[in-house]
């Protein structure tokens, strides 16, 4: 079964909020946005791209709250890979386009010093989707692999708070910069069934076709990020 | 715990935690494989027990393909096993069951075992990267030489140099001799007796000079172990280029205990007799006495057989490289004739094959040749049971025949499942067709259409793929009648699995693509089409890196 992440994701961006308003004071909402570099150590990422390290794009929804534990946030995170994910190998004989998107839970912890400044560190887990598109003779063939992922991180943020008007709705607003270094951690992505689209075909081809397999990719590494972040403070 | 404390000691932690990313963080930069840039390097397919094998030269693998039938469903099985770095030359056991690839960067030898389920790979060191194999016909013995071709990243080798390896030996190891000059050619005798002895011998072929290498003497014996047999009689003379060689070996009542090397060299209008027979003085230093003849052979032959004929005894014929001609060598007498072929071109190849004919109620073999050029429709078969040396010219439709197809051929292949009785006769160009040769009744079953890129016999059944189109063809080869339908690409090779009742054909793809059909019924409804099986898992492999 395949989930459009686009419903998972406004999903939980509807719960997020919806708790959160129907919350008592000392409750902060947040959105973060994170760009950062992953740097895979499988040499068979080669195949799929020059580098040793791909880009990440991160959109990160956190909630606090007092009730919980203090200074615990629980984290929403979406990643992209971004970058140059095409590859030309053996000569041009294969063409690749790896794609990936990551969705997860996790929690940072970290107290303030200074009353701005905050190390922490961070965990989660969740699901990696990848997609790959293959091009060799004849027609592209796509496979998507669905697998385990998750992460550690240690990070150091500044944090700016700034009070709202009296009889706001909010208390406060809370801007930050942070930045991330950790291990994320990916099941091997398997591509096994790589198959042309139904279209490619006449459809009267009276061929059946064997589905492609070149194998699992494992683009588990070391990361850094650094990112912007807004807060409200209920 | 105290909020400070806790403070202190979270502090402390994020602290070491960082240090300890950052210092894992070091070294974990790998380069770029280089490798994967390099094109796709695949040679076969070498047809191994109805499976295809490949060897994969970027990736420093061997492949081998075997189709199967699963609930009447064909498909394709892929087994891998990894040679050693930077494969060349590969070369396949006579009986299907061993594979040898020469390992250019790491000077090694992978002797593949392709009998089991399992490819099982042993591996030999080599002091060089050779670039020629020779396998003895009988698979007792390989030899490797050097081509003379120039190679990157040699920085010094000596190409007179030819290794042995035994293979008749469980622990197999290579030695190595030294040629007085290099071996462009590397021609095994059959096993043979000689002074009451188990003999092998191996003719080295190189400018101006055999080499007769014994397989059976030790190193320590070098005297006997190469025995330098010079085609002229200085080195100030003309070069005498060898291109062809043959042994005689076959026991005969005119020279007793002599077995005989026939050598034809380029542009010489004689062939070279090189007479082996075992020494008679107890003293003698040599194992074998030599001695050298030539024998005339015509107008510079360019072709030569070597003829077992019941009733006439040893023959060597060979066709001129100038003129419509054949010659007749009678070698224990020496005496020749030379005769016409009914063609107005030199032949350029010829092929052997034994004709069955009835004569009353029995039937009776004689041994053929066919003579054929790309320049002319005609091929000559030569019956040469039939001809007298010194008889006048032979006749015409008798002794020699003449066939004249539609189109000049550009390759024969006999067809080793039809005890070389039938032959197909490929056309140039992409509209050429193709000719089945009936050499039993020496009749021709021209077919008209695209040429054939390869053909595969099955009994009565022919498979063909074509030049330039995606058709696949069955023909009848008893009546030519052909059915032909479309393949989802051009085909290039194909193979016949009679075991497995399916047909492979290899589609002009780098990557690797594949039809299966079923024999018994080769439509596409019955077939499965495979893609990109060169890349298959090529993210499990570990692909070495040309840094």
């Amino acid at each position: 079964m395949r989930i459009d992440m686009r419903y998972v994701v406004t999903s939980c961006l509807f719960f997020a909020l919806t708790f959160a308003a129907s919350s008592a004071s000392a409750d902060e909402i947040g959105v973060e946005f994170d760009l950062g570099t992953t740097y895979t150590s499988d040499a068979r990422y080669d195949l799929i791209d020059d580098n040793d390290y791909y880009g990440d794009l991160g959109a990160n929804l956190s909630y606090t709250s007092d009730r919980l534990i203090p200074e615990l946030e629980l984290l929403f995170l979406y990643q992209r890979a971004f970058g140059d994910l095409d590859a030309n190998r053996f000569s041009s004989d294969l063409n690749t386009e790896w794609r990936q998107r990551r969705f997860m839970l996790g929690a940072d912890y970290g107290p303030t010093f200074f009353g701005f400044l905050r190390p922490s560190a961070r965990a989660g887990a969740g699901w990696s989707m990848q997609t790959l598109r293959m091009r060799t003779t004849g027609p592209e063939l796509t496979d998507r692999a669905h697998d385990f992922v998750a992460f550690g991180a240690l990070g150091l943020g500044a944090r700016l708070r700034i009070p709202a008007d009296e009889g706001s709705a909010i208390d406060s607003v809370v801007l930050g910069v942070q930045t991330h270094y950790g291990y994320m951690y990916q099941t091997d992505a398997t591509f096994d069934q790589l198959g042309a689209d139904k279209d490619a075909y006449p459809e009267d081809d009276p061929w059946t076709r064997q589905d492609a397999s070149i194998g699992s990719l494992n683009t588990s590494g070391q990361f850094w990020d650094m990112g912007l972040s807004m807060r409200l403070a209920f | 715990m105290t909020s400070r404390m806790f403070y202190r000691r979270a502090r402390g932690a994020l602290v070491i935690g960082s240090l300890l990313l950052a210092m894992g963080s070091l070294g974990c930069e790998s380069e770029f494989n280089q490798t994967l840039n390099e094109p796709l390097d695949i040679v076969g397919p070498y047809e191994s027990n109805g499976s295809l094998v490949y060897v994969n030269r970027t990736q420093g693998e061997l492949l081998r393909l075997d189709a199967v039938k699963e609930n009447g469903v064909p498909r394709l099985e892929i087994d891998r096993a990894v040679t050693g770095l930077d494969p060349g030359v590969v070369q396949l056991s006579p009986d299907g069951q061993t594979l040898f690839v020469v390992n250019r960067e790491d000077e090694t030898l992978s002797v593949v075992d392709l009998s089991g389920d399992e490819l099982e790979v042993t591996t030999l060191e080599l002091n060089a990267a050779y670039d020629v194999l020779t396998l003895d016909p009988r698979g007792d013995f390989l030899l490797l030489s050097f081509s003379g071709a120039t190679q990157d990243n040699v920085i010094a080798r000596n190409v007179n140099q030819i290794g042995i390896i035994d293979l008749t030996q469980s622990d197999l190891s290579a030695r190595f001799v030294t040629l007085a000059s290099r071996a462009r050619e590397l021609v095994f005798a059959d096993p043979f007796e000689l002074g009451g002895e188990e003999q092998r011998l191996v003719a080295a072929l190189s400018v101006s000079e055999v080499t007769l290498i014994d397989l059976l003497v030790d190193v320590d014996d070098p005297e006997n172990q190469l025995r330098e047999v010079p085609l002229t009689i200085s080195e100030a003379d003309a070069v005498r280029t060898p291109t062809q060689a043959v042994f005689d070996v076959t026991p005969s009542e005119d020279l007793p205990d002599t077995i005989n090397l026939y050598v034809l060299t380029q542009g010489d209008s004689d062939v070279t007799q090189i007479s082996v027979q075992p020494s008679v003085r107890e003293d003698a230093l040599f194992k074998f006495n030599i001695s050298v003849n030539q024998l005339a052979a015509g107008n510079r032959p360019t072709n030569m057989a070597l003829l077992e004929l019941p009733e006439r005894g040893t023959r060597l014929l060979t066709t001129s490289g100038n003129a419509p001609q054949f010659t007749l060598v009678d070698v224990a007498s020496g005496e020749s004739s030379t005769f016409s072929l009914p063609m107005n071109v030199a032949a350029q190849g010829i092929e052997l094959y034994t004709a069955t004919e009835a004569a009353g109620e029995e039937l009776t073999q004689e041994l053929r040749v066919l003579a054929w050029s790309s320049q002319t429709e005609v091929v000559s078969v030569i019956r040469p049971e039939t001809i007298a040396i010194s008889a006048d010219q032979p006749t015409l439709g008798r002794s020699v025949e003449a066939i004249r197809l539609e189109r000049a051929p550009v390759r024969v292949e006999l067809d080793e499942s039809a005890a070389r009785e039938r032959a197909v006769v490929f056309h140039a160009g992409l509209t050429g067709g193709f000719t089945v040769l009936d050499l039993r009744d020496n009749r021709d079953i021209p077919i008209q259409g695209y040429s054939l890129a390869d053909i595969a016999f099955d009994g009565q059944l022919a498979f063909g793929v074509f030049t330039g189109t995606e058709n696949f063809g069955v023909f009848d080869l008893e009546t030519g009648q052909p059915t032909v339908f479309d393949l989802p690409d051009i085909g290039q090779k194909i193979v016949v699995d009679g075991e497995d009742g399916l047909i492979v054909v290899q589609h002009a793809a780098d990557t690797g693509h594949f039809t299966v059909l079923d024999a018994t019924e080769p439509t596409p409804e019955n077939a499965i089409v495979v893609r990109d099986l060169f890349l298959y898992n090529v993210l499990d492999e570990e692909i070495p890196d040309a840094n």
